[in-house]
């Protein structure tokens, strides 16, 4: 499997906040957006998500064109928005219930990424007594309902304590492994060393960026 | 589809959740209503003294004539139903006005019986009422009382005429025999005055009683409310949920097709709890309406399914409301303020035939409006067709909206 993005855009009236996106991923890696608050990676994640449409360009996977073939898109393609997407009155099984039918819920919790995600051990509790990190597991959980080879991440693991981030992380690992495409718009340096290409988003553009570890140097850059 | 019937699912289940709470609350505040309507529809119905306007009677009312009068009025007349002249001093009387025992009193000046007998009107009963009392109630009193001192008036210049005419031709031995005559056949055109026209009341604004009207406002300002106590439905919905459920192919559309559904059907079951309690009061007999008799818990059966499409265009409306706004004490405080202005202007506190013409030209086409004809038309055992026409076209476009303004909360992320 590979992704392959070219001349996306989009303007917010007259501000062009992506004006010529392009990058490619193989099978496999993990790619990192990088880029200052407002530069526009909540927006090409969404507009790859499907959850907003781009101006102009194209997204590809195998030769098909997602933009065009959103039944595809919805097969393969997972996304996890910067706002947990759940249900704040319902608890984690009714929330998974959304994206799962009965049966491969059971599956997934006992031997698939939901046990791995570590959901079972809260199963019962309602969203808003949850901390963070069930939250965002609980969010991915229902990304990747559809067993997506792609997962579009929006800042996976914003304020959390780092034994979430390490369950999340594993999993990430796992996904990547598994043969999966992993897009993480992010600032987490932690996050940075799971990427395999990692990109600055700045005026619109999309530029090239060897994470070599030094955040001053990626500060500089950034600023 | 599927993916439709899973969301609109997981929405029933949220409603679910909220139902008991929402239940307990409609139930309090409609139980509390009920009774007050229960008590008031009683009382008014209770005694035929309670409908009676007290006229009370102030100054020399000791005059063979006078009393003779007061008491073929008080006892003999027609508008003994209607009026009624306790005999008081005046500051009884300006006491009871105060306090609204009365509703007005009239000063009958000592020489009133000398003017009458001397022919003439110069000493002319004066009439006292309260501030804020120039409505129907005032001017009707007003014109009462000049009808009666007109009559008294009238009736004295005439007997004296024909008995200075007698006196004239000479018939002084008939006088006395005629003057009781045409005193009685005075008497007897005044006792039945009833026969010069026939006063037939339809009720309220579309033909409605008083209760009818009470009865269907409460129901429709319930209606409209209703919303404010769903507002948790609506508080913690979050942009990441919608975002997320677009890019998987449920869009703004079905989203907003699945939780209207489901807030319906939330609404309605809260309806039939207060129509189950409704459907109590009506077997215990504690309300009646003229039009259900023999039949209370059917046609209230009917009521509620005639209150489907009227529900059903005020949860569109109330759901639009809750798309438009978005922190929690905005939501509610314009759910309440577009409730108690529609229920206003439509004339659920008041009959709309009160307002400017204006007024209930816009009240009557406003959502609340064709919802109160709907209704009256039911407990008159009719249907108006027009009112729902209207009442889909609402639901139409208050849905088409909500879908508009769900689709840019989705794009704008």
């Amino acid at each position: 499997m590979e992704i392959e993005l070219s001349g996306i855009q989009k303007a917010y009236q007259r501000k062009k906040v992506l004006k010529n996106v392009s990058l490619t991923a193989k099978q496999g890696s993990c790619v990192g957006i990088l880029g200052g608050n407002g530069c526009g990676k909540s927006t090409l994640l969404s507009i790859l998500a499907g959850v907003q449409k781009a101006d102009g360009g194209s997204f590809f996977c195998d030769g098909e064109d997602l933009f065009k073939n959103t039944a595809l898109r919805n097969s393969v393609l997972g996304y996890v928005p910067q706002e947990n997407p759940l249900i704040e009155e319902l608890n984690a099984w009714d929330n998974l219930r959304l994206w799962y039918d009965k049966k491969t819920l059971k599956q997934e919790l006992d031997r698939g990424v939901l046990a791995l995600l570590g959901i079972g051990a809260f199963l019962k509790v309602p969203v808003h007594r949850m901390s963070g990190g069930m939250k965002k597991r609980l969010s991915i959980g229902c990304a990747v309902a559809a067993n997506p080879g792609i997962l579009l991440l929006d800042e996976p693991s914003a304020a959390l304590d780092i034994v979430c981030k390490e369950k999340i992380y594993r999993y990430f690992e796992a996904f990547k492994n598994g043969g999966g495409i992993l897009l993480l718009a992010t600032h987490d340096m932690q996050e940075l060393a799971l990427c395999d290409q990692c990109y600055i988003l700045r005026d619109g553009s999309l530029t090239c960026y060897e994470y070599d570890g030094d955040i001053h140097r990626l500060a500089g850059i950034l600023s | 589809m599927s993916g439709f019937y899973t969301y609109l699912s997981v929405q029933i289940r949220r409603a679910r959740k909220l139902l008991p709470a929402l239940m307990a609350a409609t139930v309090i505040m409609f139980g509390c209503v009920g009774v007050f309507a229960v008590l008031y529809l009683n009382s008014d119905a209770r005694t035929e003294d309670s409908r009676r306007y007290r006229i009370a009677l102030v100054g020399n009312t000791t005059d063979t004539y006078l009393g003779f009068g007061i008491s073929a009025l008080s006892q003999l007349d027609d508008s003994r139903f209607a009026l009624e002249f306790p005999v008081m001093t005046e500051p009884q009387a300006r006491r009871a006005l105060i306090k609204g025992d009365i509703a007005a009193y009239a000063v009958v000046p000592d020489d009133l019986v000398d003017a009458i007998v001397a022919g003439s009107n110069d000493a002319p009963i004066t009439l006292v009422g309260a501030t804020g009392q120039k409505g129907i109630t005032g001017i009707l009193v007003e014109e009462l009382t000049k009808v009666a001192s007109t009559l008294v008036l009238y009736s004295q210049n005439a007997i004296y005429a024909m008995q200075d005419v007698m006196w004239e031709r000479g018939m002084q031995d008939k006088v006395s025999v005629a003057t009781d005559d045409l005193n009685l056949r005075l008497i007897d055109m005044v006792l039945n005055r009833t026969q010069i026209c026939d006063l037939e009341i339809l009720g309220l604004s579309s033909g409605l009683s008083t209760g009818e009207h009470l009865f269907s406002g409460l129901l429709i300002f319930y209606l409209l409310l209703a919303g404010i106590f769903s507002c948790p439905l609506f508080a913690k919905r979050n942009g990441g949920t919608m975002r997320l459920m677009a890019s998987k192919g449920v869009g703004a559309f079905r989203q907003t097709a699945g939780e209207y559904l489901a807030y319906l059907s939330l609404n309605l079951c809260c309806l039939l709890g207060v129509f189950l309690i409704l459907g109590a009061v009506f077997v215990s007999g504690a309300v009646r309406f003229a039009g259900w008799e023999g039949g209370d818990v059917s046609a209230l059966f009917g009521l509620y399914l005639q209150l489907i499409p009227v529900t059903a265009a005020f949860s569109a409306m109330q759901f639009l409301l809750y798309e438009l706004t978005t922190g929690v004490v905005s939501s509610v405080l314009l759910q309440f303020l577009c409730g108690i202005f529609m229920a206003y202007l439509s004339g659920c506190f008041y009959p709309s035939g009160m307002f400017p013409d204006v007024l209930r030209k816009i009240g009557g086409t406003l959502p609340s409006g064709r919802a109160l004809a709907c209704v009256g038309a039911q407990l008159q055992g009719e249907t108006s067709l027009w009112a729902e026409a209207g009442l889909f076209g609402y639901l139409a476009v208050f849905f088409g909206i909500s879908v508009f303004v769900r689709n840019c909360r989705i794009r704008r992320g």
